[in-house]
């Protein structure tokens, strides 16, 4: 399925218009690309997550090019070398194949394909899953299975919100043009003026750009989010009920819409996320006694809800997958210690981009090895015993994503590259572990 | 693999074979009329030989479904297709898609190992609510329509709600009565030149049947709830309606928790109402109706009746309805085995346009389901016989050998309505509303799904 550079070039000179962007979970398909001999120099409709992507920029400084390695590298007595694939997924299979714990992380930056060989190579070495977003999709999981789910595509909330809020969650950070295209300006059939139609709150521990956006900011502190919640939802079982200052204005602002929609971001996995998950879903239930109140996670890598999909379909839960030998149970809902681990691969993550200094020191410490693909450097690439640099899901390799409302997308991937697509490397592993994977698409 | 299957009892109701011994021979796939030669000989004898089964509403690739797993009411996809497997079902049919999720409900039924399956397209009349007010547009409507199975790679087009409506005030002038549509419904059918399926709902059913034979009622039973909704139903039947049963279960599940998901119709989808002890009686009174109406077999929902549950309802078909019923049941019947055959397989393949399944005459698929047949006519022997197929060939590959599983599941595909219309103004100017490119709704472009066109 990998283009030539000659192929891919001739393709985005002659044939790509639009490209779906695997920036973040929006996979806007608005984009269009204008090549000169081959090389991409101008992208429209693209935010700066997708820019970042596809011109190889770093995020918050544009114009700064981010790290890409030619070859795969292997840590040979604390230097880099550069090696072949052939001799990285050899070193990668005999580290695998010594581990008796082994932890695969990160994967919903991963295309679908590669998601379902990852996942079938987790089934083959007995090793545990562990999706990058678990903090922020287990409790909404859980809180559904316990309360209800209440749900929408993004063309319906288009369509229909009048009434949204971002509880925890900043778009203009995880999924930029969620707003423009979904959310917030987007002229819907029944909004058909866009934002002037539409009222939006946000509750949020720190002030933040949505203020601008806002017509109602909650500023609050971690501890007070479930309480507010709870409260909101008090307000609108018995309106006469003693209630904070905040809560009466949220209520009062629920109250008005005749349709409305709660995004809830990664911000909420900062405090007490189950509980505050809870509260908020009965509280769309509740509202949804009255009016239509959808409640969603705003996860921001490209591809969350194909994980989420996948593990539901194929094994009947969300949560962290666990094949290691010996356990009880093959799921987990939280995030497991990586101290228990003998080594890890990471794919479609950056997860020491969250780990504190102490977290790093330990993990230095105990010279877990850790194996990273990824097309770009990151700060998990700068502690990996290998890195194996694969071309852009989805950008310069075809793949399959799920949208943040799970609908699939085709993302053709006509970019030129020279380096392996995330699928290719997962078999290849699989086939020097000993056993033939079978990778549909390719 | 050249296959003969020697001395089975078979099943080919609409050809006339009621069960009389007769070999059957199978090669490249297909029924052929005579082998010299075999790979393999499956002595049948005492064995019941039928077409395999295909289920209508299979229901468990909807969007959204992907909760239900949550509380254990759909199992994984592998475990889904291993139960219609040894049914001796080798075709699902997915009546829950749309334009924006069909990309969606293939993708999760590709990943049902084992199993054909096509889609049903749930067009939503609110898309195209103005073009349906005025009749010289009815045209353009069934033209749009034609390319929309096209590009969502669907069977044929389902309607869930015959009528259009709207909350908001603004939109009210819009708004198109169920009398109303069901005429340029009908017209829009003979355009298309198929059946349209209307999603069976009570009102419905006491609606005067005009032009009935332009339509199927899918899942009547939850839609039977008084006397009043039967006569309507055997109504529509009799007019030349098709139909299929959707039964409810016999024992409700307990209530799960609220799972509410909007797809921009006027009602949002919901957990399906679980029927009462009264529509179950009513269904089955309806189900042991004159034999020549055209009902097939189906579930309620899978939700309600899941694949596994098929058994039991239909050893309480096939035993007829016994002596704990009421006395108004007297003139009832019970279903022989050779109509438990055309239901589950005939009907549903003539419904689907499948020419080539549904029975056993040469040319026809080798999709073959041999069960054991019980000693004596008791519901328990029935559902012990039929819950398990002794052998289940599929493309003419063995699938279950003597009740065992082959390692491999057979090749699978999804079918689709071949036809490759043009876009119209209407048809167009739908796709442009959408939230996104209209090149992203043709499912065609999925490199990993398998397809097979129905001529």
């Amino acid at each position: 399925m990998r283009r030539s550079p000659e192929e891919a070039a001739a393709l985005v000179a002659t044939q790509i218009k639009t490209l779906i962007c695997p920036g973040c979970a929006c996979l806007c398909d608005d984009l269009v690309l204008r090549a000169e001999a081959g090389q991409l120099v101008e992208v429209a409709n693209v935010c700066r997550w997708g820019a970042a992507k596809l011109f190889g920029e770093k995020r918050f400084h544009r114009q700064q090019p981010r790290k890409r390695w030619s070859q795969p590298q292997l840590r040979v007595r604390g230097h880099w070398e550069a090696v072949t694939y052939e001799t990285a997924i050899s070193r990668a299979a005999e580290i695998l194949t010594a581990a008796r714990q082994i932890l695969i992380f990160g994967l919903t930056c991963l295309g679908s394909w590669a998601q379902a060989a990852a996942l079938r190579l987790g089934q083959h070495l007995q090793a545990r899953l562990e999706p990058a977003d678990l903090p922020l999709l287990a409790p909404y999981y859980q809180s559904g299975q316990e309360e209800g789910f209440f749900t929408a595509t993004l063309e319906v909330i288009r369509d229909q919100a009048d009434t949204v809020v971002f509880w925890g969650a900043n778009p203009l950070h995880a999924t930029p043009r969620q707003l423009v295209r979904y959310a917030v300006f987007a002229r819907g059939r029944f909004l058909e003026r866009g934002a002037e139609d539409r009222r939006v709150a946000v509750v949020d521990i720190h002030p933040t750009e949505m203020q601008e956006v806002a017509d109602l900011f909650l500023k609050i502190k971690p501890a007070e989010e479930v309480r507010l919640a709870e409260e909101v939802t008090r307000i609108f079982l018995a309106p006469q009920t003693q209630a904070s200052n905040a809560a009466r204005k949220l209520a009062e602002f629920l109250r008005q819409g005749d349709y409305g929609a709660i995004f809830v971001g990664r911000g909420v996995t900062y405090g007490a996320a189950g509980p505050l998950w809870r509260a908020l879903t009965r509280l769309a239930a509740v509202l949804n006694r009255d009016r239509p109140f959808v409640l969603l996670p705003l996860p921001a890598d490209f591809n969350s809800a194909g994980w989420y999909n996948l593990v539901l379909r194929e094994l009947g839960h969300p949560w962290a997958v666990d094949f290691r030998p010996g356990r009880s149970q093959s799921w987990d809902q939280a995030l497991c210690s990586w101290q228990e681990m003998d080594a890890i691969l990471v794919a479609g993550g950056d997860p020491l981009w969250f780990f504190s200094d102490p977290e790093l020191a330990a993990l230095r410490q105990r010279q877990v090895p850790l194996i990273v693909m990824t097309p770009f450097a990151n700060r998990t690439s700068g502690f990996a015993e290998i890195i194996l640099p694969v071309a852009a899901a989805g950008l310069e390799t075809p793949e399959v994503a799920y949208r943040l409302d799970s609908l699939p997308f085709l993302l053709d991937g006509g970019l030129a590259s020279n380096h392996l697509s995330d699928v290719e490397i997962l078999t290849r592993l699989a086939a020097v572990l000993g056993w033939q994977d079978h990778a549909p698409g390719h | 693999m050249r296959l003969v299957i020697k001395g089975g009892r078979l099943f080919d109701p609409v050809h006339g074979w009621l069960g009389q011994e007769g070999d059957l021979y199978l090669a490249e796939g297909r029924i052929v009329p005579h082998l010299d030669q075999a790979d393999r000989v499956i002595v049948a004898t005492g064995l019941a030989v039928t077409p395999a089964g295909i289920d209508l509403r299979a229901g468990v690739a909807a969007y959204g479904r992907q909760y239900c797993r949550l509380w254990g009411w759909l199992p994984p996809a592998a475990e889904i297709a291993r139960t219609y497997l040894r049914l001796g079902y080798t075709y699902l049919h997915e009546p829950g898609a749309t334009l924006e999720t069909a990309a969606y409900v293939h993708r999760e039924l590709a990943a049902l190992p084992g199993v054909d399956t096509s889609i049903s397209l749930t067009f939503n009349l609110r898309d195209v609510d103005l073009w349906l007010k005025t009749r010289e547009h009815l045209p353009e409507v069934a033209a749009a329509c034609r390319y929309f199975l096209s590009l969502t790679r669907a069977l044929n087009l389902r309607v869930a709600e015959p009528f259009v409506h709207y909350q908001q005030e603004f939109y009210r002038h819009r708004c198109l009565a169920l009398p109303d549509t069901l005429p340029r419904l009908a017209e829009i059918a003979g355009h298309l030149g198929q059946r349209l399926t209307l999603e069976a709902k009570p009102e419905l059913l006491l609606q005067a049947p005009a032009a009935a034979a332009a339509f199927h009622l899918g899942g009547l039973g939850l839609a039977v709830n008084s006397e009043r909704h039967l006569a309507g139903a055997q109504r529509w039947l009799e007019e030349g309606a098709s139909g299929d049963l959707g039964l409810p279960p016999e024992n409700l599940r307990p209530e799960p928790p609220p799972w509410c998901l909007d797809l921009g119709r006027s009602e949002p989808v919901t957990w399906p109402r679980p029927g009462t002890p009264e529509n179950h009686h009513l269904t089955r009174k309806l189900a042991w109706a004159p034999a020549d109406l055209a009902v097939a077999f189906s579930g309620a929902d899978v939700l309600l009746t899941p694949p596994a549950t098929y058994p039991e309802l239909w050893a309480a078909l096939l035993t007829g309805p016994g002596a704990q019923t009421g006395a108004d049941e007297a003139a009832a019947r019970a279903w022989t085995f050779s109509e438990l055959i055309r239901r589950t397989r005939w009907l549903p393949a003539q419904y689907l346009g499948l020419k080539d399944r549904g029975h056993l005459q040469p040319g026809a698929r080798a999709e073959v389901a041999l069960y054991d047949l019980p000693r004596q006519e008791s519901p328990a022997a029935w559902q012990q016989c039929l819950s398990h197929c002794r052998y289940l060939i599929k493309g003419g590959e063995i699938v279950i050998d003597n009740y065992r599983w082959r390692n491999q599941l057979p090749p699978k595909a999804t079918f689709y309505l071949a036809d490759n219309p043009e876009p119209n103004r209407l048809a167009r100017d739908i796709c442009r509303h959408r939230s996104f490119q209209p090149e992203r709704l043709a499912v065609a472009a999925f490199p990993d799904l398998q397809w097979e066109p129905v001529t």
